[in-house]
């Protein structure tokens, strides 16, 4: 007997007993659109997540400082702990061993931010763009209100501020335009700069209302930085060591502090220090060769290419990074200018930190990885993302044990019917056996009648998913559309090819394991005794 | 009438037993059957049974003889007690369940007194079962079945369901069914039982047709001696579990 005429012989049956092959179907089915719905709608709501996400540029960004030491896991005979003793103490002695032999195989060389790693940086594929965090105090002058340009009659307005480094390709700073544009995506050296400036600063400058600010567009404004030498900001640095890492935003701190301290040496004499105390004091701050001097003072003749209103007004902004970030400043320039003011200016040629922006969020995860590797310290919208998905999926699980649930009590309920039908029909199976079936034929016929009522099942219920999914799509989007008037961006259902194929097996699985009781007893029938029962 | 049945027969016989050396059909020895249930019954005591190749055998016997139980161990649908059985050259008593079926189904027909057709089933379908089982491809299965169906007079009722047959209908499908597989042996266990004396002589003559045509082995059983002096040439009679050969 061939595999066909079984197959054939079973639709037969299951078509006779149509009733019974319905309701047998509809438990199956019901199990089955539970399961793939739940898998598809995880889907769904995970890619719905993953585009909300995705579109907000924030999500994807990823907060970085160069402040860490790669970290070096230290080798396992370093970390011996000798002698009797508690395994708590044990333990926090370990601890302690771990950090003393990291603390003395430091690398030499920290990863540092600089031009050369970020251009590496943005080499990477999955790498958008590196904008470095340049913050930097200045002061800006505009001209007076009834003037078009600086004149030496009229004093200009001036105010000091803090001076970043902004990336005009950002979506973000599209978001937060109140007038004019983002400026040039490409900085060229010919022509006048493109300045950013914050409504707050654009209302300390007496450009208050509407009309007011717009006529800021286009205006000429400068930036004037002050920096000290380099030699003396290293005793800067020395001195203020212990408060942690120098944000570039304290730079200009250093100079204030650098000409109060030029004018204490001036007048040292004029103190009542000791003789030993103003020998300190000049063997820091007045090295060999180094004479202290005026800080010099850079002008950058720009114009005012658009209003920003508050950085951070952005929710998934803040959720995201504000722990980190403390907002960009009042003045933006463009990043590349920025860099270079900051390299010449202030003769720095490490970064703080940057903000690096990665293809998807998808990607996250991955560069985050890479950078923590590297010897950075990150932040971003990863854990966030995770932490959500994680709760998808688990309740998930709940309603997948609900469909497993579901399709138990069908594979119970078709394991029942079987054995009625088995019951049922035993004549005939007598009456098979009598012309020549072989127990296994009988067998497989059974096995069979379970699993296309499984594969139809799965079947059926794919195709019902599909239209229920299709039916809550359109209902949803015509819900949103009527409530919010836009168009949904995301699929609820997702249906892939894994889960229906999981589908299937698991129908199948349920419908054969389900009817290899009934077919044993089919197989097992005395034909006599079966014959006799017609 | 009578006699012209006997000189077609004999006739038929002859043209059959041509090869002497034929091997017997069926050869039981010593054959025993005891049913050990809750009630210990022996149906089958040390019998004993030749039946050579073309016979056509009557077994004769009062009811609860163990007739149905001689014929049951014959279609290989029971297995004996003890003792050994052979039929168309096969040890019966040694085959496997799989063999066992084989042997159903290539070797022999039974002809029950229920008919014995599956109900969900048309006549063709029915028929054709065996043919299912044999794995013969659909459409020669089919044109065989519709053949034999033909050659039981009942073209007209291919389609037809058991339930939409008359009795005696039914037995002609049953007849076409045992015979489709062109077995060695056929066997009958009271084809008339269940049909009125009319019907039943309309079957009588149909086996007996069919029977002459292929000059196959017959072996039947029945409690109607006059059906089995219409249709074979031998008789044996059944009382208590053996068998005793009845003059002619
Ligand atoms: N499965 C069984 N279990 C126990 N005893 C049985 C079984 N089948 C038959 N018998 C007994 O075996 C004996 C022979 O039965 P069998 O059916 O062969 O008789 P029979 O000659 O065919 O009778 P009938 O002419 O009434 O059909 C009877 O006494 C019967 O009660
Ligand atoms: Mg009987």
């Amino acid at each position: 007997m061939n595999m066909a005429d079984i197959i054939r012989m079973a639709v037969h049956n299951l078509r006779f007993r149509k009733a019974r092959t319905l309701l047998n179907l509809l438990g199956i089915v019901v199990g089955c659109i539970v399961l793939l719905m739940t898998a598809a709608g995880v889907r769904g709501v995970k890619e719905a997540v993953r585009i909300l996400f995705d579109s907000s540029e924030t999500a994807r960004q990823i907060g970085l400082v160069a402040s860490s030491y790669s970290v070096v896991t230290p080798p396992d005979e370093a970390m011996v702990v000798e002698g009797e003793m508690s395994p708590e103490r044990r333990e926090r002695i370990r601890q302690q061993l771990e950090w003393k032999w990291q603390r003395e195989n430091r690398p030499d060389k920290r990863w540092e931010l600089n031009d050369q790693s970020i251009t590496e940086l943005e080499k990477h594929k999955k790498i958008v763009s590196v904008v470095p965090e340049i913050s930097v105090r200045c002061r800006i002058e505009v001209p007076s209100r009834e003037s078009e340009d600086f004149d030496a009659d009229a004093p200009p307005q001036s105010i000091s501020v803090q001076a970043y480094g902004a990336d005009p390709a950002s979506g973000l700073l599209k978001g937060r335009l109140i007038a004019g544009d983002t400026g040039a995506e490409e900085y060229s050296e010919a022509g006048l700069p493109d300045v950013l400036l914050d409504e707050f600063t654009a209302y300390q400058l007496g450009y208050r209302s509407d009309e007011e600010v717009e006529s800021l567009i286009g205006r000429p404004i400068r930036l004037i930085y002050e920096s000290a030498p380099p030699k003396q900001r290293q005793v800067f640095q020395m001195l203020t060591e212990n408060w942690g890492d120098l944000s570039t935003g304290q730079l200009a701190q250093q100079a204030q502090f650098m000409s109060s301290i030029a004018t204490v040496m001036s007048e040292l004499d004029k103190t009542s220090l000791t003789e030993a105390q103003k020998d300190t004091l000049r063997s820091l701050f007045e090295p060999p060769g180094q004479q202290l001097k005026e800080t010099p003072s850079v002008t950058l003749n720009a114009r005012v290419a658009g209003v920003l209103m508050e950085g951070d007004s952005d929710g998934i902004a803040r959720l995201f990074r504000g722990h980190w970030h403390e907002g960009y400043g009042n003045v933006g320039i463009h990043s590349k200018l920025a860099n270079q003011i900051f390299q010449d200016v202030f003769d720095q040629d490490t970064f703080h930190g940057a903000m690096l922006t990665v293809n998807s969020t998808q990607d996250l995860a991955e560069i985050e990885e890479l950078l923590e590797n590297q010897g950075a310290t990150t932040y971003s919208a990863v854990r966030i993302i995770e932490a959500m998905e994680r709760s998808i999926d688990e309740s998930a699980w709940v309603v997948l044990g609900i469909a497993a649930a579901i399709l138990l009590t069908a594979g119970i309920g078709i394991s029942n019917t079987l054995l009625v039908s088995v019951l049922e029909r035993t004549p005939e199976f007598g009456i098979m056996k009598s012309v020549g079936a072989t127990d296994r034929a009988l067998l497989w016929l059974m096995v069979c009648e379970g699993a296309i009522l499984g594969f139809a099942g799965a079947l059926i219920a794919t195709l019902l998913s599909f239209v229920v999914g299709w039916a809550g799509q359109s209902f949803l989007q015509m819900y949103l559309e009527y409530r919010l008037g836009g168009e949904v961006a995301s699929t609820l259902f997702r249906f892939g090819p894994i889960p229906i194929a999981i589908v299937f097996v698991v129908s199948l699985t349920i419908c054969v394991l389900a009817s290899i009781f009934p077919a044993w007893r089919a197989a097992k029938l005395d034909p006599i005794v079966a014959m006799q029962r017609s | 009438m009578h006699d012209c049945d006997v000189r077609r027969t004999q006739h038929a016989e002859r043209r059959r037993l041509e090869p002497v050396d034929a091997p017997p059909a069926i050869v039981a020895r010593q054959l025993s059957k005891v049913y050990d249930g809750a009630h210990h019954v022996q149906a089958l005591r040390a019998l004993d049974i030749d039946v050579p190749s073309g016979q056509r055998v009557a077994v004769v016997g009062k009811s609860g003889s163990g007739k149905s139980t001689l014929l049951n161990l014959l279609a290989g649908l029971d297995r004996p007690t003890s003792g050994e059985l052979q039929v168309g050259g096969r040890p019966l008593h040694e085959l496997t369940s799989n063999e066992m079926a084989a042997y159903r189904m290539q070797t022999i027909g039974v002809i029950f007194q229920a008919f014995q057709l599956i109900p969900q089933r048309t006549a063709l379908q029915n028929v054709e079962l065996p043919l299912v089982f044999a794995g013969l491809p659909k459409n020669a299965r089919q044109q065989k079945a519709a053949e034999w169906l033909k050659r039981v007079g009942l073209s007209h009722r291919l389609d037809h369901h058991p339930y939409q047959l008359s009795g005696g209908e039914q037995q002609r499908v049953a007849i076409a069914r045992a015979l489709v597989n062109e077995p060695q042996v056929v066997l009958a266990d009271e084809p008339t039982g269940n049909l009125d004396s009319a019907t039943a002589g309309e079957i009588v003559e149909l086996i007996k047709e069919l029977c002459d045509a292929s000059g196959r082995t017959f072996l039947l059983v029945t409690h109607d001696t006059d059906v089995g002096h219409r249709l074979c040439n031998r008789m044996l009679r059944m009382s208590d579990g053996q068998l005793d050969e009845v003059a002619a």
